[in-house]
């Protein structure tokens, strides 16, 4: 019963509402004298006093209302719904206030549909043409309500979208819900995932929402959070068009109705909605006695609730009435007035002059935009001028979702597109690309036309230009972002960047200017340029390794000599960096050489030159044996000039793959399973580089030109393929024999006779014995077979 | 979990875009690849290849009479901006945007030396190679059958350097587009005057084919079953 009291109430209270607007053109000049943040909203005490009748239980009389209750179809909500509630209520209770924010944002989504629809159709407005959020606390009640004229709701909307989530994206809110342990990512997800609607449950005990769709009948519908119910409006269409949400607020939020708390929430979280957002609220005045005398006539209240047409009349003659006595002036007294105050400046921010803007507002805005917490990383607001003129205010968030590269290329663009103020759409897909989907901010355009649909905006032409010019504004602001910040933002979006080098070829050169590298010489990341102004001067190319991590690439026998001679090399440990390089064809008219990779030479003069030819000389037996039995493992070998502490190393061909970029093609979980072209860059043989000062070299060089039989030197060469196969970043094929030769090397080590064989298991008799049986003879036959083997060898020592 | 996906992401990557081409373009220069029979472009070629791929494309979207309506102000009212779309910032931004994928149609013809050896179609070497390989020949490249007609490194060097030409050299085309456009030549304006000033521009003047003058290749036949890429010897075993 007290529900259905509850539900009444409120019903009355729209039918004061609606009167309200109405007579809000007629009412005189009471607040002439007010200013003129009030303007534009004019009501007087007759209004209020009207309000605050319709809010009580007249003409309905007890049955009435039963029979409305009973009249209401009941629901149950959906399981997730449920859910999400719970999760919402549990989670949230430390930050109830949030529940305005998003019932404002609900309102301000639904005032911007109706606005588009009437781009296309102008009757749309008919229904109430004034766009904005009003908000009333009714603290007899207990009921803070918050209506917008936005586009509405219609029978089945309610259903669907107060009592199922239907949205694909629900079960990753709940489970995200779960995983998450902070409240805050709480807070801020609910809006984004548009269930934002049910933290009014965590300030009411009741909810009533009302609404009317151009489409349909106006609605109710009512829910204490397990069920809910709706039914027919008795008193027809009396918000016009819109919804209002009433919340019948438990006792512990009772906060929520004074007037001072919504302000400061509006402030907080709303202030730039694009929409005025009004507040129910008093104000003490001084006014003239007479006035005031005039104005509250209690017989004139009575009459002003029979009929609307009689109340005009009214009016008109109490406006008459006070502009004769108002020269009158006798005496001043206090007097509170009740009047809707705007709460928000709703001018956007971005069409003001980027010098009126101050930072905190800038920051202010950008959190109310994105529901982050802190603050952006950086910003840029500017007017692009030309063919197409727009402005536009972007943003670069301190982090970005850590699942945003798993979604990366589905193109949840992050812009708002606005035309001439309106708001259009933010689900455009290209107005950024991939690479800088993480840029958050808005894009108002005044040369985009207004009466296409979205679909066809998309093709629209003009937004390439404006893509175009959005990137470069965007790789501007990046480079502007100081020292500090921009450590901070490197760690946030490399892979970010990189990606944009492989992808964005038109703006390669520029995305290169951002890239940072861990180094050889430095400590801490260095940019292409630096590298640049510290090369030698006889230095042609930017030397580059890539690896796994910096431990292994520091220790790669290609870095060796280098290192000795001074030279700095980048190094590469990032999945992304061996591509993102190969993309970049020079840097500063630098080449790139990835030192793992043929064509590295270093030019130190003309005696080292002699040098290198005098030791190619002296090796060219070695390396000629070499290419004679490498001949299936090599596709050449040859003197280097990379090395000095190993005896020797894998090259890749010029144009082949590095042992890094090896592992990830075979690591790789989307490919074809048999690729031509990969399978051929697999299968490229290497070139096998020495190390002329090597004394294994000089000692194999040695045993050669003694006996280029020799077994020996013949097994160590095939044991330095594999270990130089290791080194160089390769995975190395034959690993069975590779652990055989090294547990080889191992008993000499430990002067155990390669004859001896493993001691036999023995063998257990058991049913299933006779397959077991055959595996062990295979072993065994092995064994045998590699004891002549070692046999061989050791006769030959 | 999210340096698996990270690496599954990377992975497609690769294979989206690396092993289509950028595998063939590993990108080192200046001397020791044409020890390898690799002869990137020069600058000078590659300014004529852009010079005369754009003014191809602007002869394309230069033929229509459309015009951008533009300039709508806040109230509908007032009349609006019409812009002829042939002389639109739009037709220069829809000319330049993939521009350079059209080098991707170039084929590197081994038998020419000079910048004509940039050129649409197959080469006539490989015309022969394919030839042959119809007929049931054996034909060995080295490198797989299926890879045969991926662009070269040649071609894809020469894809980025198209890039970078237009990235580096991009207010001096919208000058040109702009202000100079059907009076000087794109090849003089960019190329002699800007971006080969004080090189040598003498390619610009060699007047070979863009992929249509057949009858000069037809001379030529004979010289083309040498190929002078050593990677690609061919071993014909009949």
């Amino acid at each position: 019963m007290k529900k259905a009291l509850l539900l009444l109430s409120v019903l009355f209270f729209v039918a004061g509402f609606v009167k309200a607007e109405n007579l809000e053109e007629d009412v005189g000049t009471v607040e002439n004298d007010l200013g003129a943040s009030r303007e534009g909203s004019r009501t007087d005490n007759e209004v209020v006093q009207r309000e605050e009748e319709a809010i009580k239980l007249d003409g309905l009389n007890v049955a009435q209302i039963k029979e409305l209750r009973e009249k209401a179809e009941k629901f149950m909500f959906q399981t997730e719904v449920n859910r999400i509630m719970k999760l919402i209520i549990n989670s949230l209770y430390r930050n109830k206030d949030i529940f305005l924010r998003e019932l404002i944002s609900n309102a301000s989504d639904a005032l911007d549909k109706i606005r588009l629809l009437s781009l296309t159709d102008k009757n749309v407005l008919d229904t109430n043409p004034e766009l904005a959020i009003w908000i009333k606390s009714d603290k007899e009640n207990k009921i803070l309500s918050i209506t917008d004229s936005g586009i509405g709701m219609t029978k089945n909307e309610l259903i669907n979208n107060l009592g199922t989530i239907a949205k694909s994206g629900t079960a990753e809110f709940l489970s995200k819900m779960q995983d998450t342990s902070n409240n805050q990512d709480l807070n801020d997800m609910i809006g984004q995932f548009g269930v934002g609607f049910y933290s009014a449950f965590l300030v009411s005990h009741t909810v009533v929402v009302t609404s009317k769709h151009n489409d349909d009948k106006q609605y109710i519908w009512e829910s204490d959070s397990s069920s809910y119910s709706i039914v027919e409006h008795p008193k027809g269409d009396t918000l016009k068009r819109g919804t209002r949400v009433s919340l019948h607020l438990k006792d512990e939020a009772l906060d929520f109705l004074e007037e001072d708390t919504i302000k400061n929430l509006v402030k907080k979280y709303s202030q730039f909605i694009n929409f005025p957002i009004y507040l129910w609220s008093s104000k003490v005045v001084q006014v003239d006695e007479d006035d005031v005398d005039e104005n509250v006539p209690a017989s004139k209240e009575d009459e002003s609730k029979k009929e609307e047409s009689e109340d005009k009349v009214d009016e008109e003659e109490d406006a008459k009435v006070e502009d004769a006595e108002e020269e009158k002036k006798t005496k001043k007294v206090d007097k509170t007035i009740w009047d809707w105050e705007l709460l928000n400046d709703s001018k956007p921010i971005w069409t003001l002059k980027p010098s009126d803007v101050e930072d905190k507002d800038y920051n202010d805005f950008y959190k109310a935009l994105t529901k982050d917490t802190q603050d952006p990383l950086a910003k840029i607001h500017f007017v692009a001028e030309g063919e197409v003129t727009f402005k536009s205010l972007l943003f670069i968030p301190k982090v970005q979702p850590s699942d945003s590269f798993n979604r990366y290329g589905t193109k949840a663009d992050n812009i708002k597109l606005y035309v001439r103020r309106v708001f259009i759409t933010d689900k455009f897909t290209d107005m950024m690309p991939n690479y800088l989907s993480f840029i958050r901010g808005i894009v108002d355009s005044d040369d985009l036309p207004l009466n296409v649909s979205r679909e066809n905006l998309q093709q629209h032409k003009l937004i390439k230009v404006i893509k175009k010019k959005l990137i470069r504004k965007v790789l501007d602001m990046i480079k502007k972002i100081p020292k500090d910040d921009y450590e901070k933002f490197w760690k946030e979006y490399s892979t970010n960047i990189k990606l944009g080098v492989i992808e964005d070829a038109q703006n390669r050169a520029r995305l290169s200017k951002l890239l940072l590298f861990q180094s050889s010489i430095q400590k801490g990341a260095t940019s292409l340029s630096e590298y640049v102004s510290r090369m030698k001067p006889n230095q042609q190319y930017i030397y580059y390794i890539a690896g796994s991590s910096e431990e292994e690439v520091k220790k790669s026998p290609f870095v060796e000599r280098l290192d000795k001679k001074g030279y700095e090399v980048l190094y590469l440990t990032e999945a992304v960096d061996e591509y993102a390089i190969s993309a970049l064809p020079e840097f500063d008219g630098k080449k790139f050489q990835n030192v793992a990779k043929e064509g590295f030479s270093l030019d130190e003069g003309k005696k080292a030159k002699e040098r290198m030819e005098q030791l190619k000389t002296t090796f060219e037996p070695l390396v000629k044996w070499l290419n004679d039995i490498l001949k299936d493992q090599i596709s050449k070998a040859q003197v280097s000039e990379r090395l000095t502490d190993s005896p020797c190393a894998l090259v890749a061909s010029m144009f082949g793959w590095t042992g890094n970029m090896e592992r990830l093609a075979i690591s790789n979980a989307h490919q074809k399973t048999d690729d031509p072209q990969k399978n051929y860059y697999l299968n490229q043989k290497k070139t096998l580089e020495i190390n002329p000062r090597h004394p294994l070299i000089r000692e194999l060089l040695h045993r050669v030109e003694v006996d280029s039989t020799d077994q020996t030197a013949k097994d160590i060469a095939l044991m330095m393929f594999r270990t130089a196969t290791l080194r160089s970043g390769y995975m190395l094929r034959e690993t069975a024999s590779f652990a055989d030769s090294v547990e080889q090397l191992m008993r000499k080590t430990l002067g155990i006779s390669l004859d001896e064989v493993p001691e036999e298991e023995e063998l257990q008799e058991e049913e299933s014995g006779s397959t077991e049986k055959q595996e062990s003879e295979k072993v065994v036959d092995i064994d045998a077979n590699e004891d002549e083997q070692d046999e061989e060898k050791h006769d030959e020592l | 979990m999210i340096t698996y996906n990270f690496m599954i992401f990377i992975m497609h990557i690769l294979t989206q875009i690396f092993l289509t081409h950028l595998l063939f373009s590993y990108l080192v220069s200046g001397g020791p690849e044409e020890q390898q029979g690799v002869k990137y472009a020069n600058k000078c070629e590659v300014c004529k290849v852009v010079a005369t791929e754009l003014e191809a494309k602007l002869d394309e979207t230069g033929k229509t009479r459309d015009v951008l309506e533009i300039g709508y102000s806040v109230d509908d009212v007032s009349p609006k901006k019409k812009k002829e779309y042939k002389k639109s910032e739009l037709r220069l931004v829809e000319s330049t945007e993939n521009l350079c994928e059209r080098i991707l149609e170039y084929n590197i013809h081994k038998e020419r030396t000079d910048s004509t050896r940039f050129a649409k179609g197959m080469s006539q070497t490989f015309k022969t190679l394919h030839g042959l390989a119809d007929k049931g020949v054996k034909v060995d490249l080295g490198i797989p059958y299926e890879l045969w007609d991926k662009p070269s490194v040649e071609i894809t060097t020469l894809k980025s350097q198209c890039e970078d030409l237009l990235e580096n050299h991009e207010s001096d085309i919208e000058e040109w587009y702009h202000n100079h456009q059907g009076t000087i030549p794109l090849t003089k304006y960019l190329c002699s005057e800007r971006v080969l000033k004080n090189d040598d521009d003498s390619c610009l003047k060699e007047k070979g084919d863009t992929g249509n003058e057949v009858k000069k290749k037809k001379k030529k036949k004979r010289q083309d079953t040498k190929i002078e890429n050593k990677e690609k010897d061919v071993k014909e075993e009949l």
